[in-house]
């Protein structure tokens, strides 16, 4: 499973990233929004990476063969959990993000620390922002695009939509991107 | 302190909360947001509660008393801590709420348990959102008067804005609002 970037000038971008996947039916309502917001907004670069979810940290590379022996075996012992979002966010700035925030509870910061401290040792050149007591929890909805000229759109086309979801997460995953393509190195479901 | 309201912002029920109070600089740095969203999108809703702050828990009432005796109590075992922002949010929906979000941290998860645990029985018709694995910890920017028709204002405004904040927090509050009034009803140091 692959997914082009659509902007070729994101097209040299490297990242890969640990993420939980949504379940079926809610990575249909995430699509949903993407789906609007490039139809109303003009919004598409979200699609670097076609597979909603939400990243528990990501680096520019990891020793995937270690990776892949470590999450195999943490799975075993994480049980399937429910994540709640809580509305719309923006991370603000010059590359600005919408996305939906995540509640941050107790079971979800202890599962992120303990895949941060068996995990994340195996990243090269980590994202700071993932780090325990940084890390702000979300599902990305546009990215990459996002401007003063299209945020007002944005906003007005998702104010008045519930998006307070339960969510049940039961799996893991590997994504990696490169040269602006897409990939899912593995899949790890939760078996504890 | 006595504080009058906007007419925008009348409630029609009393409301009490327990709150944690902002360091000057970013209290300085909330109300100026307010002034912005007012000048230049309309909005003064939030002036019915003047004093950026998030909260711990929020109710009808409380035995005032009691919630003081162990708040004296409580406050002096908690050190002061610090929180770190991200962004801004919307709680979307039919009355929309925009806030900057706060990244729960453990620590910040641990006090508001602990404080929970002590003074939350204290109150009468407790919101349920701010119970622990309910609780998203935010600093209000606007809320009663978000609509569609200006969340694009908003959002355009905030979108460069930098929210990458760390704020100390050395003080937490009990605050009440009726009609036209808001109040400070007792301010407890950390002093662990």
């Amino acid at each position: 499973m692959t997914g082009q970037l659509p902007n070729t000038g994101w097209a040299d971008l490297q990242v890969q990233a640990l993420v939980a996947l949504l379940d079926e039916q809610y990575t249909t309502r995430v699509k949903d929004i993407w789906s609007l917001l490039f139809v109303e907004c003009g919004l598409n670069a979200v699609n670097i990476a076609p597979y909603p979810h939400f990243s528990f940290h990501g680096a520019e590379r990891y020793d995937l063969q270690e990776m892949d022996a470590r999450l195999t075996e943490l799975t075993r012992t994480i049980p399937p959990f429910t994540i709640r979002t809580t509305g719309l966010g923006m991370f603000t700035g010059k590359n600005p993000v919408v996305f939906m925030p995540i509640r941050l509870d107790k079971t979800l910061l202890d599962i992120h620390q303990t895949l941060w401290a068996r995990t994340s040792s195996l990243g090269l050149r980590l994202n700071e922002h993932y780090r325990p007591g940084m890390w702000v929890p979300h599902i990305t909805l546009a990215i990459h695009d996002v401007t003063p000229e299209n945020i007002d759109c944005v906003a007005r086309k998702l104010i008045d939509r519930n998006l307070t979801w339960e969510i049940p997460i039961l799996k893991v995953a590997m994504v990696c991107i490169e040269d602006g393509v897409a990939d899912i190195e593995g899949v790890y479901p939760l078996q504890g | 302190m006595s504080l009058n309201f906007s007419k925008t912002g009348k409630y029609e029920h009393k409301v009490q909360a327990l709150v944690a109070l902002l360091d000057e600089d970013h209290t300085a740095k909330v109300i100026d947001i307010w002034g912005i969203l007012q000048q230049d999108c309309g909005l003064n809703g939030i002036s019915a509660t003047p004093f950026p702050h998030f909260s711990f828990h929020i109710a009808e009432s409380y035995d005032l008393a009691e919630l003081d005796i162990r708040l004296r109590d409580v406050c002096a075992a908690i050190p002061p801590f610090s929180v770190r922002t991200a962004g801004f949010s919307i709680f979307t929906g039919p009355e929309p709420t925009v806030y900057v979000s706060i990244a729960p941290s453990q620590t910040l998860l641990d006090v508001h348990q602990h404080l929970w645990q002590q003074t939350a029985p204290l109150g009468q018709q407790l919101n349920r959102y701010y119970r622990p694995g309910s609780w998203m910890p935010h600093i209000t920017l606007s809320n009663k008067d978000v609509t569609g028709d200006n969340i694009g204002c908003v959002s355009s405004q905030l979108v460069y804005h930098d929210f990458n904040w760390e704020i100390p927090i050395r003080r937490v509050a009990v605050i009440w609002q009726e009609d036209d009034v808001a109040d400070i009803e007792g301010i407890y140091d950390l002093q662990g």
